[in-house]
């Protein structure tokens, strides 16, 4: 019998310690709601802040180190360290605004909890991963989850359709991941990252499996970006969803989404940028005016927050296509390529969080309305006088629509700010001429809620009562937005410290 | 003999799997693809790894497939009813073109560089049980774990949407 190689050292379980207390904490939330009787109201939602809370501080309290553990399938260090801050905080900002949700929509679903903690804990693995088994299986956990998230409030047919469209296309496009898993596999004879980035730096093996591969799975991570031409089931999906869901979806999905696009095209980008730069520059332009164009049509506000969601997955897309530019691809101005392919990744990171900001406050508000105000609680029209009636829902849901817009004082404006002087760094001009354009238009369709619900006004009051607890979360995080709007440099000092973990 | 047998088992596990999609019949349709995960077990024989052609039969092609008759006859699958439709041609290449790209590649691949490219020499006890053991427990421990919560994960969503609505336990 050969060597036996148990890689659960030391090291290992305290790299392993912030998805154990996710995990754990997912098992012990079923747990208690199955076997305790005398469960009040809320005490699962108080259970699930804790558990996160908890993940934040053995974060904080334990480092185990840098680069790849656990026989190379999760990189340690700031890179996962920062996403698991992103999606703990969006964990947090979710249950807060899903707490008494039973009361609202009548139902009982105590297994929102848990699967909010083991959605969290597949995304954990999906942006630390550094083999492609940690890839799909933390994108399967994630979207397995999330399916459920999607459809589960039962006798509602639109979310049931919802569940239902996302599991059977989400389950397509998994396949096509996985294909190109294969693939890559095939092509490096390992499915470590590490291992396929030293193959693709030899030049070995056949290019065409690695092509055909890498192409599959960009659908694959295309579909969970919702990125254009695979963006079909986000408008029915995300409408579809309870809006607490939505939100979720909205920005954590993406997140994590985003996080191993990035892992993955820094990964190819010495030997396919040459293939990936053209494609994704036709996909982000697509993706970016198609999302902005529909999203001006729409009355229904989550529809519009989910197009408004594609055209940001345009303007992140950029971020990935930087990296991919022939200028960071240039060795022969290899500081020049370290400084624009650096303030590209950043860029792309601090956009994430600014976007999750400004998109849970949004969807913090339209959670309340929505879930207080009967059928048709999110047509736009319904939001008029609200300004009168609740003026801090109203407040905050317009600092996060002025904030989407890129508008400044606010932290959209920045964001889009370093992401575009990033891409004209880089020498792309017209690129950010058409984010610019794009981002212009877009103000339109934010500046008509906020028309409607500052300067038209209605008889009837439509909504009784507002959760303040909900409002005042989504109002903290509009703070934040103008917060991280004037006062960027420090915050996007460190998302450009994370960045330097990657190799470029 | 050895190549016989691996067109042998790819020839009944091509044509398990049409006749998969194409039956009528959901119990039809099953024990079909039970014909398919046997010739995919012999193919997996084929390629020195024993101990999955086992499992493959034994979970696939045995529990799992009787648990697919089982529900299947419980829930009484019907038979697909309504006027025969052929597929719009138009959609052809769609069907077409996903098999004819993994030949295109796989030939490819053989043009370039012969068979070999696919035969590297396997180290001793390869895909032995105690070879899978040590995979499993050692370098993949971390993704075997996570697979146990994406399948619980799965029952989880399964009870959710399929059971009784629960009472609020306070009220």
């Amino acid at each position: 019998m050969t060597h036996f190689e148990m890689p659960l050292d030391a090291t290992s379980w305290s790299v392993l310690l912030p998805y154990l207390v996710i995990g754990g904490g997912g098992l012990l939330v079923m747990l208690v709601d199955a076997f305790v009787r005398t469960l009040k109201k809320d005490h699962l939602s108080y259970l699930t802040l804790c558990v996160f809370l908890a993940s934040i501080v053995v974060q904080i309290a334990v480092h185990p180190g840098e680069g790849p553990r656990l026989g190379g399938m999760l990189l340690a260090g700031d890179w996962s360290r920062f996403f698991n801050y992103l999606f703990a905080g969006i964990g947090i900002m979710t249950t807060i605004f899903a707490t008494g949700i039973y009361d609202r929509d009548g139902r009982y679903r105590p297994e929102f909890y848990p699967l909010l903690l083991f959605t969290v804990l597949g995304m954990m693995v999906l942006a630390a991963a550094n083999d492609l088994l940690a890839v799909f299986l933390g994108l399967e956990t994630m979207s397995l989850a999330t399916y459920i998230l999607a459809g589960g409030v039962r006798g509602n047919v639109r979310s049931s359709e919802a569940g239902f469209k996302y599991l059977v296309l989400g389950g397509f496009s998994s396949a096509f991941l996985l294909m190109g898993m294969a693939l890559l596999y095939g092509y490096a004879g390992d499915t470590n990252f590490d291992a396929i980035a030293r193959v693709l730096a030899t030049g070995g093996g056949a290019t065409i499996l690695v092509t055909a591969g890498s192409a599959l799975m960009l659908m694959g991570f295309g579909f969970k970006v919702a990125m254009v031409p695979f963006h079909m089931w986000t408008p029915d999906v995300y409408d579809g969803a309870p809006a607490y869901v939505t939100g979720f979806m909205a920005t954590a999905v993406k997140a994590a989404g985003f996080a191993i696009l990035l892992r993955v095209a820094l990964l190819l980008q010495p030997q396919l940028a040459w293939a990936w730069y053209p494609v994704l520059t036709v996909f982000a332009v697509l993706t970016m005016s198609l999302g902005n164009l529909v999203a001006l049509v729409q009355n229904n506000i989550k529809r519009m927050l989910a197009w408004s969601s594609i055209a940001h997955a345009g303007y992140l897309l950029l971020g990935v296509v930087t990296l991919l530019s022939p200028a960071v691809g240039d060795p022969a101005r290899q500081a020049l390529a370290r400084t624009v392919g650096e303030s590209a990744a950043s860029a792309v990171l601090f956009y994430l969080v600014g976007y999750s900001l400004m998109n849970l406050a949004a969807f913090g508000v339209v959670n309340v309305l929505s879930n207080r105000g009967g059928e048709d609680a999110d047509d736009i029209n319904r939001y008029a006088g609200l300004s009168r009636r609740r003026p801090v829902a109203a407040a905050t849901l317009a600092v996060a629509l002025l904030s989407l817009a890129g508008i400044p004082p606010f932290v959209g404006f920045m964001a889009k700010f370093y992401l575009f002087a990033a891409v004209v760094k880089a020498g792309l001009v017209p690129l950010a001429v058409i984010g610019v354009i794009n981002s212009l238009v877009s103000v339109y369709y934010y500046l008509r809620v906020i028309v409607v619900m500052y300067m038209k006004d209605t008889e009837a009051d439509s909504y009784d009562g507002v959760e303040w607890v909900s409002v005042a979360t989504a109002g903290a995080l509009a703070a934040l937005v103008l917060y991280l709007g004037i006062r960027p440099d420090a915050f996007h000092a460190a998302a450009a410290s994370v960045i330097r973990q990657l190799p470029f | 003999m050895e190549t016989f047998l691996f067109w042998f088992c790819g020839a009944a596990m091509v044509l398990g799997g049409l006749m998969t999609v194409v039956q009528r019949s959901a119990v039809v349709s099953a024990v079909w693809l039970i014909f398919a995960f046997v010739a995919a077990a012999g193919i997996f024989a084929l390629l020195h790894a024993p101990f999955v052609a086992i499992l493959q039969v034994l979970v696939y092609a045995g529990a799992i497939m009787v648990l697919f008759l089982f529900v299947i006859m419980m829930l009484q699958g019907p038979v697909l009813e309504g006027e025969r439709r052929r597929m719009k041609p138009a959609l052809w290449p769609a069907v077409a073109i996903p098999p004819l790209a993994v030949l295109v590649l796989v030939g490819t691949r053989i043009a370039d560089h012969g068979t070999a490219a696919f035969t590297t020499p396997l180290p001793a006890g390869f895909g032995s049980p105690t070879h899978v053991a040590e995979l499993l427990l050692g370098r993949y421990l971390l993704a075997f774990e996570l697979i146990s919560i994406a399948l619980l994960v799965a029952i989880i969503g399964a009870l959710a949407i399929g059971k009784e609505e629960r009472k609020l336990p306070w009220k």
